[in-house]
């Protein structure tokens, strides 16, 4: 048998690509209108995790990767690489944007009321017909609202000086994208990451603290979708003005009273969570990892999965951890031919002895 | 007797039965097995300690004391031999080995009769507890259920080893290593046990406190009149505390006497290397 | 009301119902004690009531009359969702009357009427396991519970009083059952707690998404976990009452408005019926 060195790679790969493109080339027909409309969420999702707002190309990331929307994030995230960075607009008020849904499980009604909007909260997830009648709703489109605008459910507790306000010990937002955070981390690094986290990773990671490895028993305080305008300081006349406005989804959790460090009072503890587009799991998730990092003391579990930075601002980002755990099929053979040679040294050893 | 123990062994390995004659005192290859490379961490200890009696155990690191300490509280489980406790008795009012007592009844003998004190603070306190939480914890074991009496047996308890009431609902994290032994005393003895077990209680303190901790310890012990078994390698600290010694060589007995006696005129050839190379 | 669905009675298949009324049956011979179950991914979501459903869906027959509460409401979202879905797959009559229904589906509440022998409430429950505030590890919980070993929760009790004043827990306050296993009694308010202890009704907990059942039967010793010389302490109103019925010796809603706080009956049942009551009065 003569040895043949594996080589050709680069004839094997371009097949290998068009093949998969032959794969998906059923859906070729699919506009990006569809996906952007129809697919909604996917398409929230691959934004947010992607970290870019871009409604088209996210839609567009969806349909070249066939619908694997850690994938499509990765190309979302790969473009916004090649994006030039003009500046930094002002920070974005949740509690000030228009909402098609504002919803506060903390109570019965809050002021502004309780906005259910759009949401599959209560629908019967049947693929059968439930009612055999087949009638679907009594909806009927009505005319356009107004605008709707409420405060925080939250905001007559934090004006009665009800809730814990962290100390602001930083003079300006970190920026994960320029700088990599180190500890003790920032807040706002850990905020940041968290926003464009894989939505999967941080549910797993809250879910743990809500199920007994952490105190968190969170109660939703204020949860919106909304809309908000985006500004930018006028390069020459040094005016904001508005440059457009993005979809978002807020949530501020709370979380159990404890005794606030600042005056030893006892507060309230609130944490936040936010997502680009429509996605209330991911902004209930981060909200609830904020309330256990944030609030970490010895009576809810300093050392939990949860409580800890290290451990979600390393963990959560699905670019990050889908690459590493797909490169694995890379070539390994040098690293595992080394291991092996380990591996016999010590069979030699036990058998020596 | 308060505590009794007949032929107490601890093997750490797949055991071939021969691990125990093969190894000990005199074994060529220490408390390693020669036939199965088990190592025997506790050789057949045959052991009494009499109501309000203390005794100190010293050997050298390996010889099985910390371990052997660790069989009587069943922090770990015995390999073989029996283990009886004063009052432990079965349905027909004999006594009863406690390694064979139903869980709620091993629960109750760690909980009340017996404590430990560990020399890490982190193995013997629970660190998501304040100092006083820790202290009730026993209080509660005992089955207290009265919160006036708990909190001011806790405050009482952590007064008694002189640190101020103002601090009883800190958390272990704000102590220092000295006191974070103190509070594991405190908690040891809220539950008045009759025995209590000490595992290196002042290693790694610095020689000050070092000093103050066992005045602290030998004070309550005349107080309240438990037995004590401490494990100690600092001889000193068996000297100031204990009445009698005994020596632990590879998992075995090898000397046991009174403390002095020991200390001035060593028999086995073991304990005098141990007795000189004291610095 | 006719059944008008493609599915099966009750949606679940047979043999899915027969597994959760052996658990349920071992749960009532066992007083509090935590029974696990399959349980099957319902068509809502996991956190929203499976197990109540579930519970719900295996006991229930024609002849059965429903009455499905959230947070004291018959008309919340929630409730009116399961009861929608109830209603479909089974075809039995619902209900907002307390003393009218023979099953009575629940979220965080137990209805200000008094129970009667004969009905059955279903709890939809987020933690079963009462330890799990103290100790998370399942291994060592089924220990502690064999050993009737609450020290942890005496201690956490113990660390709220002495930093507090009192509890922490607010709702899903651990009771004693019978004098043996403590449980998680689902996220009632405290004030709710008394209502369990020697109840003539049946009281069936189910968690789906941890898939536990556990059960108070009739008649039984219901205790809150609390020091002997403090008193068990409820949530009160004092100085307010329902600002539609006047009651005031219930469980009120908290309700923020634009113009302030105002009060209202959290058990609507009981709000409509005083109401009613007071219009017979007028009358007469």
């Amino acid at each position: 048998m003569s040895y043949v060195a594996i080589k050709g790679g680069a004839e094997a790969i371009r097949r290998s690509k068009r093949f998969f493109q032959e794969e998906l080339e059923g859906g070729a027909g699919i506009s990006e209108e569809q996906l952007r409309l129809g697919l909604r969420f996917a398409c929230d999702r691959v934004m947010g995790e992607g970290a870019l707002y871009t409604e088209k190309l996210a839609a567009e990331a969806v349909k070249r990767s066939g619908g694997d929307l850690l994938e499509a994030a990765f190309y979302v995230r790969a473009h916004r690489s090649t994006c030039q960075r003009v500046g930094e607009t002002p920070c974005i008020d949740s509690t000030g944007a228009r909402v098609i849904r504002r919803i506060s499980a903390a109570f019965k009604d809050v002021a502004g009321g309780q906005i259910l909007g759009p949401s599959c909260d209560y629908v019967i997830r049947l693929l059968k017909t439930l009612r055999r009648d087949g009638t679907r709703s009594d909806w009927e489109k009505g005319a356009a609202a107004p605008p709707i605008y409420v405060p925080s459910a939250l905001a007559f507790l934090r004006s009665a000086n009800r809730v814990i306000r962290l100390d602001n010990r930083e003079a300006a937002p970190f920026d994960i994208t320029r700088f990599s955070p180190l500890p003790p981390y920032p807040r706002s690094a850990v905020m940041q990451t968290m926003a464009r986290g894989e939505t999967g990773a941080l549910l797993a990671f809250a879910y743990t603290s809500m199920r007994g490895y952490g105190d968190v028993h969170p109660t939703i305080g204020d949860l919106r979708l909304a809309t908000a305008p985006l500004f930018f300081t006028h390069p020459f006349t040094g005016k904001q003005v508005q440059i457009g406005e993005i979809r978002l989804t807020a949530c501020e959790t709370a979380g159990s009273f404890q005794r606030d460090r600042r005056d030893g009072k006892v507060r309230l503890s609130v944490g936040y969570g936010f997502s680009f587009g429509y996605n209330e799991t991911k902004a209930i998730a981060m909200s609830v990892l904020d309330l256990a990092m944030s609030h970490a003391t010895f009576s809810v579990g300093k050392h939990n999965l949860a409580a800890n930075p290290e451990m979600i601002v390393h963990h959560v980002d699905g670019i990050a951890s889908m690459g590493f755990t797909n490169h694995f099929k890379l070539p390994h053979y040098v690293t595992f031919q080394a291991d092996l040679q380990v591996f016999h040294q010590a069979e030699q050893h036990d058998q020596a002895k | 007797m308060l505590l009794e123990l007949e032929a107490v062994s601890k093997i750490y390995g797949i055991g071939c039965g021969e691990c125990c004659a093969l190894t000990g005192e005199t074994g060529a290859g220490g408390a390693i097995c020669p036939r199965c490379a088990s190592v025997v961490a506790v050789n057949q200890v045959d052991l009494q300690v009499a109501e309000g009696e203390v005794l100190g155990v010293v050997g050298e690191s390996g010889s099985g004391k910390s371990t052997l300490l660790q069989l009587i509280y069943q922090d770990q489980p015995v390999s073989s031999g029996r283990i009886f406790f004063n009052g432990m008795l079965d349905q027909k009012g004999e006594r009863q080995d406690i390694l064979t007592l139903p869980s709620t009844l091993k629960a109750r003998l760690r909980g009340r009769d017996m404590s430990m004190i560990y020399q890490n603070p982190h193995r013997g306190l629970n660190f998501n507890f304040s100092a006083g939480g820790n202290i009730a914890e026993k209080i509660l074991d005992a089955n207290e259920r009265n919160y006036q009496t708990i909190r001011s047996r806790a405050l009482h308890f952590f007064t008694k080893i002189e640190m101020p009431p103002s601090r009883i609902d800190d958390y272990p994290d704000a102590f220092s290593g000295g006191q974070q032994q103190r509070i594991q005393i405190a908690k040891a003895l809220s539950s008045s046990p009759r025995l209590l077990l000490l595992d290196e209680p002042t290693t790694g303190l610095d020689v000050s406190v070092q000093a103050r901790i066992l005045d602290l310890i030998k004070a309550l012990q005349r107080e309240m009149g438990f037995a004590m078994i401490v494990v100690s390698h600092d001889l000193g600290v068996i000297n100031h505390l204990t009445d009698l010694t005994l020596v632990m060589k590879n998992g075995c007995l090898v000397e046991y006497g009174l403390t002095d006696q020991i200390l001035e005129d060593p028999q086995h050839a073991y304990t005098q290397l141990l007795v000189s190379s004291k610095l | 009301m006719t059944r008008q669905s493609d599915v099966l009675f009750g949606f679940l298949d047979e043999d899915a119902k027969k597994e959760i009324r052996r658990a349920l049956l071992k749960a009532v011979a066992l007083p509090g004690y935590i029974v696990p179950f399959a349980s099957r991914e319902m068509p809502v979501a996991r956190g929203w009531g499976t197990g109540g459903l579930q519970v719900s869906l295996s006991i229930i027959t024609e002849d059965d009359t429903l009455k499905v509460i959230d947070q004291g409401c018959d008309g919340s979202v929630n409730a009116v969702n399961i009861r929608d879905f109830i209603t479909a797959v089974t075809g039995v009559s619902e209900t907002e009357n307390t003393t009218a229904a023979t099953i009575i589906q629940t979220r965080h509440r137990v209805p200000e009427h008094q129970l009667q022998e004969g009905q059955i409430m279903v709890y939809q429950v987020p933690y079963p396991e009462v330890l799990d505030s103290v100790e998370p590890d399942t291994a060592r919980q089924k220990e502690m519970h064999a050993n009737n070993d609450y020290a942890k929760l005496w201690v956490l009790l113990y660390e709220d009083t002495s930093q507090f004043g009192d509890s922490r827990m607010a709702s899903g306050y651990p009771v004693a059952v019978n004098g043996h296993y403590v449980m998680d009694p689902s996220p009632i308010p405290k004030f709710d707690i008394a209502k369990l202890n020697m109840s003539p009704a049946l009281h069936l907990y189910g968690a789906g998404r941890e898939k536990r059942i556990y059960a108070i039967p009739p008649y039984t010793e219901v205790t809150p976990l609390t020091f002997a010389d403090r008193p068990f302490q409820v949530e009160a109103f004092p100085g307010k009452a329902c600002e539609r019925c006047g009651s005031s010796r219930v469980f009120l809603d908290e309700v923020h408005l634009d113009d302030g706080v105002h009060y209202f009956c959290s058990d609507t049942f009981h709000c409509d019926t005083t109401l009613d009551s007071q219009g017979d009065d007028h009358a007469a």
